[in-house]
């Protein structure tokens, strides 16, 4: 291998794929642009909605006697607005109505009797802000049924704390020496989040590139040209990888920079108040490295491989869809009882590294075993990348 | 000069090369003829070390095919007929500077060789313009200055005007009557009969991967007592009957 040829390449190249405009969306575009444009309309719904429920919530209340305790309590209470409709049900399936409430005739002979009286919420289980109103009905209905326990009990004279045994309070558990993670939304969120963007970017930011470099270079009919050049196939070969590895790498950090930018817009939906080490954050930017590495290896293979553009492009997308499989299959896994056995597993085994790594987990035996199966895949993706190369059958497969 | 001995080259059950032979000397111009599939793109493939023979070899400027590669590479300049082969994203000088640094120049030759491809082949007003939007003749300007930047003694052409209308394809013939005169050696495969009796002192007749002639046209005419276009038909007919 010439470096001298691997420089030369791949300054070309990066030339060349930097001037395409599909790079630049794939790589830089879209990742930085995705998820804050996602959170903002996210964010904007959410405050749509809560503006909604801070208005008074019209509701209907279903009921032969008007004149019960309950419907008093819920005509003076805050947030509520009892309405009168000739076609209830219809006003609810058109949002015009959040919620029926049914209430039984002898409601209130029940309650006086000191008998379980039931009531009934209606909503429209299509409807978010329905499904909200029932939950308040339901606080609101509750704080009532508490307040007539209360005052059951102190008729009988007794105590009402007699009936709450425990007080229940959860706390999660720290190391001396070590800080809290953070808030556990926030820590579900980053540990799902993370390892998602550093598998998909580093091929949604290399895909362009990998087409073009491989493939487009088939189609256009450059190929026997470059390969009759002084520079041989390995520097050749080297020096697009290393193009296709820094498009991928560009599209990773960039992604990221849009989670950065997304929390900022909306706080509330993308949490990052995720305290991580620096030991951590350098296995995560390793374990990125290696995967952009050895997709970047799996994508350019596929390329040469493939006679078009658009072969190379029906090859390449449903990668994107397999590599989605380890971040879902880890989501619901635990992540202190993980078996050994998962890290012989390529990318899967990266993907659980990185939570660990999120959550200041450090198993040097899961690391090396990553990283270690990481530089074996790097390094086959790479040779069979070389023999695809080389392969006359690929070169010239038209 | 270049020496071809005994090439076979097979792609699975397709035997593409059944041994060819021929010697081109330094400044001829060899023609290569022969229908579609006949094996002629193989052979300069094979001479270009894009492929491996199965048997047999080739000495290019007293360099193997098999054992010096890199130099054979370094040796050479080819030139494609159809599509230019170009980077659309790269202007005329990018992509002529590219080829010029993977054959191992310096920054200055590349650049006082630039100037002078665009002095002969008049390029001056387009040489710093991407490519992506120029016409057929003006890629296939740019496309020769590119095989021959790094100055090859041996140039090989496949079809190189196919696609090409008058005027671009005159380009080519201008340019390879340069390249007679400047010595080097050349092998010019075509389906134009006119266009190889024109050009080229000798021709190489292939058919099914066997040469059937390799002569001089001129006796080749003279043994066959008709002109090329027909002495081709009979040779390739009978055979392929």
């Amino acid at each position: 291998m010439n470096k001298r040829h691997v420089w030369i390449v791949f300054k070309k190249e990066v030339k060349d794929i930097f001037r395409d405009r599909r790079t630049w969306i794939a790589s830089v575009l879209i990742p930085m642009l995705v998820f804050p444009l996602l959170f903002f309309f996210m964010n904007m719904g959410m405050k749509n909605m809560e503006k909604n429920m801070e208005k008074d919530i019209p509701i209907y209340i279903e009921t032969p006697n008007q004149e019960m305790d309950i419907i008093h309590y819920l005509n003076n209470s805050q947030g509520i607005q009892v309405v009168e409709e000739e076609k209830p049900y219809e006003s609810l399936q058109e949002g015009k109505l959040k919620l029926i409430l049914v209430i039984d005739e002898d409601f209130q002979e029940k309650i006086e009797k000191e008998q379980p009286a039931s009531l009934k919420i209606i909503f429209d289980e299509v409807s978010n802000e329905s499904s909200m109103a029932a939950s308040m009905i339901e606080n609101k209905i509750n704080a009532y049924s508490e307040k007539i326990r209360f005052q059951r009990l102190e008729k009988l004279g007794i105590n009402p704390e007699i009936l709450q045994p425990m007080i229940i309070t959860r706390e999660a558990y720290v190391p001396e020496g070590e800080e809290a993670k953070g808030d556990q939304g926030a820590l579900f969120m980053i540990t799902f989040l993370l390892p998602f963007l550093l598998m998909l970017y580093p091929v949604v930011g290399g895909m362009p590139a990998a087409i073009d470099l491989g493939s487009g270079e088939k189609e256009r009919m450059s190929l026997e040209p470059l390969l009759s050049t002084g520079a041989g196939r390995l520097s050749i070969l080297t020096g697009k990888y290393l193009a296709i590895l820094l498009a991928s790498i560009i599209g990773t950090i960039t992604s990221l920079m849009g989670v950065v930018a997304a929390s900022k817009i909306a706080p509330d939906a993308i949490p990052l108040g995720v305290r991580i080490s620096p030991l951590s954050i350098f296995i995560l930017v390793a374990t990125s490295l290696g995967i952009a590495m050895i997709l970047s290896g799996l994508m350019l293979s596929i390329s040469v491989f493939a006679r078009s553009y658009k072969e190379a492009g029906t090859y390449l997308s449903p990668v994107t869809i397999v590599l989605m499989v380890p971040v879902y299959l880890t989501m619901f896994m635990d992540i202190r009882t993980l078996s050994t056995s998962l890290f012989f597993i390529p990318l899967l085994n990266s993907v659980l590294v990185m939570k660990e790594a999120l959550v200041g987990i450090i198993n040097p035996l899961h690391i090396i075993l990553t990283f270690s199966i990481s530089i074996i895949l790097v390094v086959l993706s790479l040779f069979f990348t070389r023999f695809m190369f080389n392969k006359e059958s690929v070169i010239f497969r038209s | 000069m270049i020496e071809v001995k005994g090439l076979k080259k097979s792609f699975k059950d397709v035997e593409a090369l059944r041994g060819i032979d021929f010697f081109v000397p330094r400044g001829e111009v060899l023609g290569l003829l022969g229908e579609n599939g006949a094996g002629k793109t193989t052979t300069l493939r094979i001479l270009a070390t894009m492929l491996k023979p199965n048997s047999g070899t080739a000495i290019l400027n007293g360099y193997d095919i098999l054992e010096q590669p890199h130099m054979v590479r370094k040796n050479l300049g080819i030139l494609f007929g159809g599509e230019s082969g170009l980077y659309d994203r790269l202007t005329a000088r990018e992509n002529i500077c590219y080829y010029g640094e993977l054959n191992d120049m310096s920054k200055e030759d590349i650049e006082k060789r630039i100037d002078y491809l665009t002095d002969i082949l008049e390029m001056g007003e387009y040489i710093d313009r991407r490519v992506g939007k120029f016409s057929k003749g003006m890629k296939q300007k740019v496309s020769i200055a590119r095989s021959i930047v790094h100055n090859p003694p041996i140039m090989l052409f496949d079809e190189p005007t196919s696609g090409l209308d008058v005027s671009a394809a005159r380009v080519i013939h201008r340019f390879l009557d340069e390249c007679r005169q400047e010595g080097k050696t050349v092998i010019f495969s075509s389906h134009s009969m006119g266009e190889v009796e024109k050009l080229c002192e000798k021709i190489v007749i292939i058919h099914k991967g066997e040469v059937l002639a390799y002569d001089s046209i001129e006796s080749l005419k003279a043994k066959h007592n008709m002109d090329l276009e027909n002495l081709f038909v009979e040779m390739v007919g009978e055979r392929g009957e």
